[in-house]
């Protein structure tokens, strides 16, 4: 009976334990996680923050969900993982053998070194115990700082705000955002929260925090003011899971190595999810690949290469769907290039309602073809544009037509019948050879 | 070629994968069951093999969906929660409502009963009119221009008559196909028997051929996204144009008059939300009477649901009420596609709003109409339709 083990319950483990059950029906499966819940919706963890929704509606799957697909749990942390005997060891003492492991162990939040960065109110926003511990503070408390200014940071201001809270934002940058926002959608994006009542910094960031009786009390930022707070949220960053495998022989960078299958060094393990990094940076830039739907389906690829099914995970350009303060927004492939001034002849920006209005839409060429594409307030097409950049489309005659509504974008993607041509040059070939 | 349902198959599974469980897609859903629904128990019954038991919450929620996809427009990873529920309804087929089946059952060149059809057809014998000849016709002849007709052809609207006036208008040469044996097979798409209209494609396209057209234009939402469909995924060479497209493109050389009418318009879901077409609509209105916008924008995206085959009307009447109540401002609403007629016109009477259509408006904005082949007359009562079977 072969053992299969997958460290993490979140969506990349699940995933791939599900792929994994739906093929192989009679082999072991096992989840190690150290997490007390089932696994459950993270990226929604800022909707439950603002209450929208209760516990119960958090959950990724029905009860009794690993009881009917008879998925083991092992609630321990993973301290270690051996290679050479197939044994993963746990917290105090356990061991756990294994034919074939998938590592999903996810990733964790950044902080740095402040001065006081351990006092009571500080928290980091990841997992579901943070946004409960969060939730009962933010109740009692009025006056919070949130520190980051990245997707995260906007969507925690909005429920801390909605909550009834005096929000303050520090930003690193000078926009919110940067680089999954584009500058015009940021400008328009802080108009918007400021109006609201949330005060942004931009250009700032903790320098220490000050705090009587273990708790927090003030946030002195690098610009020398003085913010009183009692609740302080960092959402500066993650970073990939992978300390329990230092020195293991499983190769790791910034993250777990993998290739284009998603095996590390060792042929029976895996990895997916958020502690990945890829071998190939071509294929994929390892920032952008730490958000929900890669995970999911690196689990699913995972799980399949696991079967021992041989497929190459392609993910696609980078593209982030959400919703900012309540506007739908999205942001596909390289909106925000890093260029010098040679190549920037290159490039070519076109854009509609920058200065009008909230809705905007904006798509980046580099020689004709589009590489990038911005929409906030309205994404009808954004799926099409998706595709476009897919394929790396040559737009470069049509481009200002393309945000004309009258434009049947979908006509761009009709795959046209080999022409007849060919065989009429095979025949004349033939005949003048006769 | 991918089969329709593999297709559907693939893509759904990646909105599985993509959705974050945030339940913004139930929150705004229109049908009243959807307060119950909890994600985790919808995406787990989708993913799931056929056959197996589900509760009957969800299966009585699935049947109700008429794929309105409003919830497309609020979800945060863009995916389309009505998508998933086709592929939960094709599951689901063993406990389809009867509804549906009573409705398909009349449509297809194979599929259809012909003796449900023969009784139909003597019901609705005299609508057809002048078009009687046309009436599933075999032997066509060869055109550059093809008007779709499909199953509307029996409708009571009268906007396949209007449409003729107007190619008559133009003097262009026409050929006509339609009649429930030329169903397009969108509605069995819809209802989740995806393969049977898959066959249906087939045939439609074999009919098509023989006329060999440059353009088919057809009214219908349903079938234009069919004809969209023969094009984009079997290689069709002809270009699909909804009737509005086409008299937006001859407005020029028609002698059209403004009217005094102001009127609201209804946009088709089809051509809304998966054709990104909703601008002719409103360019054509402009041009000959005076538009206004509904003012709430959640009654004015409510669909006429056409697409649950009449299954539970009750609740969907209800639906309508809302609708209605925003177009009272003028009193006069228009729509674009025939089933939005259809499903709206018993209870657009009984609100006292006059339905109309955008062919009929252009036929009524036409200076001199005696080249036509007849006056539009004021639409027929519904009653023919019912009691059949």
């Amino acid at each position: 009976m072969v053992h299969y083990v997958i460290i993490g319950n979140g969506i990349a483990g699940i995933t791939a334990a599900e792929t994994i059950r739906k093929k192989d029906k009679k082999n072991r499966i096992t989840i190690i996680t150290n997490e007390n819940y089932q696994s459950y919706f993270r990226a929604a963890l800022t909707k439950y923050l603002r209450g929208d929704f209760d516990e119960e509606n958090l959950q990724l799957k029905p009860l009794k969900f690993y009881e009917k697909q008879n998925i083991g749990m092992i609630n321990k942390q993973v301290t270690k993982v051996i290679p050479e005997t197939n044994q993963v060891v746990l917290e105090g003492r356990g061991l756990v053998k294994f034919d074939k492991l998938l590592i999903a162990s996810g990733a964790s939040p950044v902080t740095e070194a402040w001065p006081c960065g351990d006092l009571n109110g500080i928290h980091v926003l990841r997992n579901l115990d943070d946004a409960k511990k969060i939730l009962t503070k933010a109740r009692v408390h009025r006056r919070v700082v949130i520190v980051g200014g990245g997707i995260l940071g906007i969507q925690a201001a909005e429920a801390l705000h909605r909550l009834g809270n005096r929000v303050t934002m520090l930003v690193r940058g000078k926009e919110i955002g940067w680089p999954v926002i584009d500058a015009c959608v940021a400008r328009k994006l802080s108009t918007r929260m400021t109006n609201a009542g949330i005060d942004i910094r931009l250009n700032e960031t903790v320098k220490e925090f000050r705090g009587k009786d273990q708790s927090v009390t003030d946030v002195k930022s690098t610009k020398g003011k003085i913010y009183k707070t009692n609740l302080v949220v960092i959402a500066i960053g993650v970073k990939p899971n992978i300390s329990f495998l230092t020195g293991s022989g499983i190769g790791i960078d910034e993250g777990i190595l993998v290739n284009d299958h998603l095996q590390t060094n060792h042929a029976n393990i895996f990895a997916a999810g958020d502690c990945v990094q890829f071998k190939n940076p071509a294929l994929l830039q390892y920032e952008d690949r730490r958000s929900w739907f890669p995970a999911a389906k690196m689990g699913e690829t995972a799980g399949q290469n696991i079967l021992e099914e041989n497929i190459a995970f392609k993910p696609g350009v980078y593209s982030s769907f959400t919703q900012l303060f309540g506007i739908p927004y999205a942001f596909i492939g390289n909106f925000n290039p890093k260029v010098s001034l040679k190549e920037r002849k290159e490039y070519r920006l076109i854009h509609l309602g920058c200065k009008t209005g909230i809705k905007h839409k904006a798509i980046v060429l580099k020689n004709g073809r589009i590489v990038g594409a911005s929409f906030f307030g309205e994404r009808t097409n954004a799926d099409l544009f998706k595709k476009m950049i897919d394929k790396e489309m040559n737009i470069d005659l049509f481009a200002k037509r393309l945000f004309d509504p009258m434009f049947d974008l979908k006509s761009l993607f009709i795959e046209k019948k080999p022409e007849p041509e060919e065989t009429i040059e095979e025949s004349s070939f033939s005949s003048t050879a006769e | 070629m991918v089969s329709f349902y593999d297709e559907l198959k693939d893509r759904t599974n990646d909105f599985l994968l993509s959705c974050i469980g945030c339940g913004n897609c139930m929150k705004v859903c229109p049908i009243s069951e959807s307060s119950n629904m909890v994600i985790k128990n919808l995406n787990t019954a989708t993913s799931s093999p056929e056959n197996t038991p589900l509760p009957e919450s969800i299966i009585e929620f699935t049947h109700k969906c008429f794929q309105c996809g409003l919830c497309n427009d609020v979800c945060p990873t863009n995916s389309h929660r009505e998508e998933m529920m086709l592929l939960l309804k094709s599951k689901l087929q063993s406990t389809l409502p009867k509804e549906y089946h009573n409705k398909l059952a009349l449509k297809g060149q194979n599929l259809g009963f012909v003796k449900n059809i023969k009784q139909k057809f003597a019901k609705n014998k005299d609508i057809l009119g002048p078009l009687l000849p046309h009436y599933e016709k075999r032997n066509l002849k060869e055109c550059d221009t093809l008007f779709y007709f499909g199953c509307y052809m029996l409708s009571p609207t009268e906007i396949q008559h209007n449409t003729i006036i107007i190619a008559n208008k133009l003097g262009i040469d026409y050929e006509i196909l339609g009649g429930l044996k030329y169903c397009c097979g969108m509605p069995h798409y819809y209802a989740g028997q995806i393969d049977n209209s898959e066959i249906m494609h087939i045939e439609l396209l074999d009919a098509i051929n023989k006329v060999n057209p440059k353009v088919v234009i057809t009214s219908c939402a349903e079938c234009y996204e069919a004809l969209k469909n023969l094009q984009r995924k079997m290689g069709a060479s002809f270009q699909p144009m909804t009737t509005t497209e086409w008299i937006l493109k001859n407005i020029n050389n028609l002698q059209l008059k403004k009217l005094s009418d102001k009127v609201m318009f209804h946009e088709s879901c089809i051509y809304k939300r998966k054709e990104n077409m909703r601008e002719h609509g409103p360019e054509v209105i402009r041009k000959v009477a005076d538009l206004k916008e509904f003012q709430n924008i959640k009654s004015a995206n409510l669909c006429c649901g056409n697409l649950r085959c009449d299954h539970d009307p009750e609740g969907l009447s209800t639906l309508h009420d809302k609708k209605l109540q925003a177009a009272k401002t003028t009193g006069k609403m228009c729509v674009e596609c025939v089933h939005c007629w259809e499903n709206f016109a018993d209870d657009a009477s009984r609100h006292g709003i006059t339905l109309t259509d955008i062919t009929t408006l252009v036929v009524n904005a036409l200076i001199d109409k005696s080249e036509g082949l007849e006056q539009p007359k004021e639409a027929r009562p519904k009653e023919i339709f019912e009691g059949e079977n």
